[in-house]
């Protein structure tokens, strides 16, 4: 999943193991299908049949995951958008420039979930050289799945953290939450706030993960795939949700709402902190524990 | 933000395989779970001066009831259940014309005294987040013998938040009713009874399940009461019931609402109707108040009659049971759960009466019964 990843599970010896190999193998197949830098995958071959205008046949859970996506960019009107990582071609966020207004505008025409023809389970690409990016929430969804991997095998206590997001399978074994530190965005190595979680699932996001600072200004790795520009107006979002799908693509859409991110996070209903660029910190998670997700 | 967003995003989330199982609950016990029950259950007494003959208390009983629940080998559980039953006070003989246009009770005397065990268990096979179980039981009271068993299963459809289940059971009844100077009673007879259901629940979203389910049964045999002086009822009984429920869970507020709803209909006539409601509130995570309140209406069989006659001819039973009635129960439970115990508590009161039927009422028995039920649980997990 390219970042740190930790599974906690309580469970006897004898079965201890193979529970483990096999949330960890859940994980590393969810990585080789989706991830869009191996040959191999599912990723890759989407976009090969993007470049070639040529139709995919997707299998129940990658359809699943593109009707997640289709949800979400109708819901949020285009803002959350699986086929904005081809601004990824112009933005490189491993250098310390930005690219010119001429260049985001020449990638801008090929990106637009609505341009894709999604008739589930067949995708086509009416549009040449689009992109399909499963990169912005398979992560959360892995954490998910590894839980329900945990679960099979009888766990009934335990932790997935995949990069940060946290999926719970269970309560330490007495009962007890798990403590969750929520990263402050901008001293790095120190907590904004402590949780309290039994159950469900916690994700943050961070304008901290990735950004090129020029001249005094921050450009975040989230990129509005309207304008194809940075979004500013918050500094990191941590949502709690029953799944770390749901918790991350909060996160992720709160990011991109910008100023309007706290609000539309108050609408959503889900129990959420944010910091804002003026180093405020809003939302419910202040008061309220999330032992309850 | 659209209306609705939390509801779309968590619904397309549920269409995915990983997370559709992880909102199903049915999971097979890792723990050995060990359970008491108490129950009070008191009948308020008939008006004395209604009463002929006999006395004027009727039942008082009192039930304890014990279950272990354990995991035997990697797949397999095993569910043991105990009930032991005391039951003190009258019962009716016989509901005579007073002379005056009205009603009254031929009762037996307040020392009858009978106790019933009862003892089942089930063994469940889980696979995956299917299963299936076998259970067997047995019960006993002093002119009464029964076996029964059953079979279900239960299956996760193919969209992962539907679960289909299914079964089907059986009970044979022996009766033997204790003989008295100067009664006519029968000395021995039997019945079967066999029944099946299936019902399908579903999880809408992570706030919100139903479960709808439908529901035979047959009973062939002896159905009259023998210690009534005149009750002919038929030899078979055709039942049939439709139930919904609803659990939708108010996150902001901790709270969860159930609604249950009831239609039964049988082939002597009686159409039922049973609505209950309940509040389940968390006041902290261990700590579960519930108030509750439940409506029950009912038609008469097509053989009830308002008083007992010798020289009637062909079916016919004075139990209020068989007569057209409402109710309304009122009950409060409150619960403290641990992870290694729980403790409950349930208090309800209950209140029948012929005005309270959903349609007008002609005749409904003017012995209808009130009673008061407390609960008391324990549970202890290791």
């Amino acid at each position: 999943m390219g970042s740190p990843c930790t599974v906690h599970l309580y469970m006897d010896e004898h079965s201890a193991a193979v529970a483990m190999d096999s949330v960890v193998a859940e994980v590393f197949r969810l990585e080789k299908k989706y991830s869009r830098y191996r040959e191999d995958s599912l990723a890759s071959s989407i976009m090969r049949a993007a470049a070639s205008g040529a139709a995919v046949e997707l299998d129940e859970e990658a359809a699943g995951l593109l009707d997640y996506a289709d949800t979400l960019y109708q819901q949020t009107d285009g803002l959350f958008d699986i086929t904005s990582g081809a601004l990824r071609r112009v933005w490189d966020f491993g250098q310390s420039t930005i690219p010119t207004q001429q260049a985001i505008d020449s990638v801008l025409p090929t990106i637009g979930w609505g341009k894709v023809d999604w008739q589930n389970p067949v995708l086509r690409f009416p549009v040449p050289d689009m992109e399909v990016d499963f990169g912005g929430y398979v992560k959360e969804y892995a954490a998910d799945s590894a839980a329900a991997v945990a679960r099979q095998h009888g766990v009934k206590h335990g932790l997935i953290e995949l990069g940060g997001d946290i999926r719970v399978v269970g309560p330490h074994p007495d009962g007890s939450p798990w403590k969750v530190g929520v990263r402050h965005p901008r001293a790095a190595g120190s907590v904004l706030a402590r949780l309290d979680l039994k159950q469900g699932a916690v994700a943050s996001s961070g304008d901290y993960e990735r950004a090129i600072v020029l001249e005094g200004e921050r450009y975040g790795h989230i990129l509005n795939p309207l304008t194809g520009w940075p979004v500013k107006g918050l500094m990191a979002v941590t949502v709690v949700a029953e799944h770390c799908l749901l918790a991350g693509t909060a996160c992720t859409v709160a990011m991109l709402q910008g100023e309007q991110g706290p609000q539309w996070l108050q609408q959503l209903g889900l129990d959420w902190m944010a910091m804002d660029w003026q180093g405020q910190v809003l939302g419910n998670l202040q008061s309220a524990q999330a032992s309850e997700a | 933000m659209k209306p609705g967003t939390l509801a779309a995003l968590t619904g397309a989330a549920l269409a995915l395989p990983a997370i559709a199982q992880l909102a199903q609950a049915g999971e097979m016990p890792t723990k050995t779970e060990l359970g008491y029950r108490y129950s009070d259950y008191q009948e308020d007494d008939v008006d004395s001066e209604k009463v002929l003959v006999g006395s004027d208390q009727r039942y008082d009983i009192d039930t304890h009831q014990l279950r272990l629940a354990t995991a035997v080998g990697e797949k397999t559980s095993l569910t043991v259940d105990a009930m032991f039953e005391t039951m003190t006070g009258a019962s009716t003989m016989s509901v005579v014309s007073d002379g005056q246009g009205g009603a009254a009770l031929i009762m037996t005397g307040a020392s009858i005294k009978d106790t019933r065990t009862d003892v089942s268990a089930e063994l469940r096979r889980y696979d995956g987040q299917n299963s299936k179980a076998v259970a067997l039981g047995f019960s006993t009271e002093d002119d009464y013998e029964a076996i029964n068993g059953s079979f279900d299963l239960e299956r996760l459809g193919a969209d992962g938040v539907t679960t289909w289940s299914g079964g089907i059971g059986f009970s044979y009844d022996e009766l033997e009713p204790v003989q008295e100077e100067g009664t006519n009673r029968i000395s021995e007879e039997d019945r079967w009874f066999v029944n099946g259901y299936v019902a399908r629940a579903k999880v809408h979203n992570p706030v919100w399940q139903t479960q709808f389910g439908f529901y035979l049964g047959w009973y062939d045999g002896y159905l009259s009461d023998p210690y009534r002086s005149r009750d002919i009822r038929p030899d078979s009984r055709q039942q049939m019931a439709f139930t919904a429920r609803s659990r939708y869970f108010l996150k902001a507020v901790k709270a969860a609402i159930h609604t249950d709803y009831r239609f039964y209909n049988d082939d002597w006539g009686i159409e039922s109707h049973t609505l209950e409601l309940a509040w389940y509130q968390s006041i902290t995570d261990a700590l579960r108040v519930s108030p509750r309140v439940r409506y029950y209406s009912q038609s008469q069989a097509d053989f009830y009659v308002a008083t007992d006659s010798g020289s009637r001819e062909g079916d016919q039973s004075s139990d209020f049971r068989l007569s057209p009635y409402g109710a309304f129960a009122y009950g409060i439970g409150v619960g403290y759960y641990q992870p290694e115990y729980s403790v409950t508590f349930y208090y309800e009161q209950y209140d029948s009466d012929g005005g309270y039927a959903l349609k007008s009422v002609d005749e409904p028995s003017p012995f209808l019964v009130d009673y008061t039920m407390m609960t008391v649980g324990m549970d202890y997990r290791f």
